[in-house]
């Protein structure tokens, strides 16, 4: 974008540096001074942070924002457009559409964030694992993982809801289970350069235990990759997380999601269109956001990706 | 080549086997009852267990599981509750709806991300070029369905351009040959049925590409840009020819490598993207035959439906791999040598 930091700023370049190389002993300080770097340095990360931070503030203060219950029933105000007491108007049931946006940040972000957090955290283990012990245990655990990944996120939540019912939490738990792969693929292979490293090779020698090695000296090594996946990833999830919602597979009434407000007001053109805007506009306000911190730190923590890429 | 190809095929098996494997654990491992999911919300014990000796749940898991890869090894995947026919034939007679959405948002995608794209590389840093940047990293993120929402809103509401949904007008009077609309009102001599087919096509097709257009215009830039940078394209400009000749002939057909590989992946987003756009345009697909049968807790159709997409993406997968080993010997060689 327009302000990818530039390489040729001392600033940007050895804050790059740091969280790319950074780990080993005493060098946590410097990490975290360099995270700050980076984020001062790109006007695409900052607005990036902006809208997600936003979003999630309006989430959590929704109580203190606004009158309204989200899903108290109004039969008085019905479909009423947009007024000064009512900023995006009322929907079918004569809800306050604004205060259920509001309510609905706060299920979209956080369940965007923990349904990337699963992935991450499942499939990154594995991958450390399947590449730092290779041979058959390798060879079993990815066999597995190509598996899981001929299931779109879609198809596995429509198979989860095929037994549990539908709802959020097992959703939630299929995007979840969707995503290990591509976490365990991009550890692994970070893996399998990193263990071939002389100061792995230094540890071992030393005596440390494989768990040491790959807490202390591997996996901080391959965090950069790691955060840019996973923040990319933050917005698929939001949007696969609605589309669900909409379908009538995640979220249930009353919840106020953003996705299954959509499917309410689906044919809503005639009578009330700030009922399918306004969903709409908050969902994709989100991506960008996400989408906008993620390139950002391509850009500033993979030197690499950023000279493919203009 | 051959060897590679034969490979390929063992190990797509193997995976497809442990698909359909891993589909039968996913759906008796989940907590919680495909029975009671199954049954109406105020089902008695009796009638639930009823619903469990017919789906075969009150058996040993092992022999559940051998039956399963019996019935799946014969194409078996079980009975529609809702309409009483087999899933498969069920499926059958509504891929044809699907593959025509499918195809035509291929096609879009092709003719509009693949030059814009070129010309972006072309014209680097030009205006152009940056407004493409940006919309194309705005678009990538929309919502198929909230976009599928959007476009019957304002072009077939708003602005009356467009049907509201479907594949033909309720009235039309097509002979079903083959399922497809377009093929049919050909056999049957029939252009004005085949521009009414196309009319009601443009629009599902569009919000189903639009995301794939921006992100293939995004690839199609960067792979551009990356090839014009390499040492032949500099020998051709040397050797004095023309700038458009080395980009179409030299840039152009080496930037496409890497997008046969996106084709794989293409496919499978069109099938899960079709299954949205085709609910909120009323396309009688196989998207819709699942969202109805979700709503009345069809299961077997569901799982069935899940198994045929997820073994076709193994198997356009393998095809891609062998493809491209055969269109860029780099690939194989690349293969053959890790092996």
């Amino acid at each position: 974008m327009s302000s990818t930091p530039d390489i040729h700023d001392p600033d940007t370049t050895s804050a790059a540096v740091a969280v790319l190389t950074g780990a080993g002993a005493g060098a946590g300080g410097r990490r975290i001074r360099g995270i700050g770097a980076i984020i001062r340095s790109s006007r695409t990360i900052q607005a990036g942070l902006l809208i997600v931070l936003t979003l999630l503030g309006l989430g959590l203060l929704a109580p203190f924002l606004t009158p309204y219950s989200p899903t108290q029933i109004d039969l008085a105000n019905v479909l009423r457009p947009p007024s000064p007491a009512h900023l995006v108007g009322t929907d079918e049931l004569g809800r306050d559409q604004l205060t259920r946006l509001l309510y609905g940040a706060r299920v979209s972000m956080v369940m965007g964030f923990v349904g990337v957090l699963i992935a991450a955290s499942v499939g990154a283990a594995i991958g450390l694992i399947a590449g730092y012990f290779a041979g058959i245990v390798d060879d079993a655990v990815m066999r597995v993982m190509d598996a899981i990944l001929a299931f779109p996120a879609l198809l596995l939540a429509l198979l989860v809801v095929s037994v549990v019912g539908p709802g959020l939490v097992q959703v939630l738990i299929a995007f979840g289970i969707a995503g290990i792969p591509f976490y365990a693929r991009l550890m692994r292979t970070m893996v399998l350069s990193l263990r071939t490293r002389e100061y792995v090779a230094a540890a071992e020698a030393l005596g440390a235990s494989p768990l040491r090695i790959i807490f202390l000296h591997i996996l901080p090594n391959a965090m950069a990759p790691l955060i840019i996946t996973t923040t990319l990833a933050m917005g698929l999830v939001i949007v696969g997380l609605a589309s669900l919602g909409f379908i009538g597979l995640g979220a249930q009434p009353p919840t106020p999601e953003w996705g299954a407000m959509l499917s309410g007001s689906q044919s809503r053109f005639f009578t009330a269109p700030w009922l399918l805007l306004s969903p709409g506009l908050a969902i994709v306000l989100a991506v960008v956001g996400y989408s906008l911190v993620g390139d950002g730190l391509r850009d500033a923590l993979d030197p690499r990706l950023r000279y493919l890429r203009v | 080549m051959l060897r590679f190809s034969l490979q390929r095929v063992a190990s797509a098996l193997l995976t497809a086997f442990v698909v359909v494997s891993a589909t039968f654990f996913i759906v008796r491992l989940v907590p919680g009852d495909p029975a009671t999911a199954m049954a109406p919300p105020n089902a008695r014990p009796a009638q639930i267990e009823r619903v469990r000796q017919y789906l075969g749940l009150d058996r040993p898991l092992h022999e559940q599981y051998g039956l399963y890869l019996q019935r799946v090894a014969a194409l078996d995947l079980g009975t529609s509750i809702r309409t009483n026919q087999p899933v498969l034939s069920d499926l059958a007679a509504r891929v044809p709806a699907s593959i025509e959405l499918a195809a035509a948002a291929f096609v879009l995608e092709v003719l509009v991300a693949i030059p814009i794209g070129i010309l972006a590389a072309v014209r680097r840093g030009s205006r152009l070029d940056l407004l493409t940047r940006l919309t194309s990293s705005t678009v990538v993120g929309l919502p198929v369905f909230w976009v599928s929402l959007m476009f019957i809103w304002i072009f077939a509401f708003l602005l009356g351009l467009f049907p509201l949904g479907g594949r033909l007008d309720l009235q039309t009077d097509l002979d079903n040959v083959t399922g497809f609309v377009l093929i049919d009102s050909l056999i049957a001599g029939r252009p004005d049925i085949m521009l009414e087919g196309l009319h009601h096509l443009f629009l599902p097709a569009l919000a189903l590409a639009l995301p794939s257009i921006a992100f293939w215009t995004r690839l199609m830039r960067g792979s551009l840009l990356e090839v014009l940078g390499e040492d032949y394209v500099r020998t051709a400009r040397a050797k004095g020819l023309k700038w458009r000749t080395v980009v179409m002939r030299h840039g152009v057909r080496n930037a496409m490598n890497p997008m046969v590989t996106v084709f794989g992946f293409e496919l499978v987003a069109l099938l899960t993207g079709a299954l949205l756009v085709e609910i909120v345009f009323a396309w009688p697909g196989v998207g819709n035959y699942i969202f109805g049968s979700l709503q009345v807790r069809d299961y077997p159709v569901v799982q069935g439906s899940v198994i045929i997409v997820a073994l076709l993406y193994v198997a356009v997968n393998s095809i891609v791999d062998i493809a491209q080993a055969r269109l860029d010997p780099r690939v194989l060689a690349s293969i053959q040598a890790r092996a």
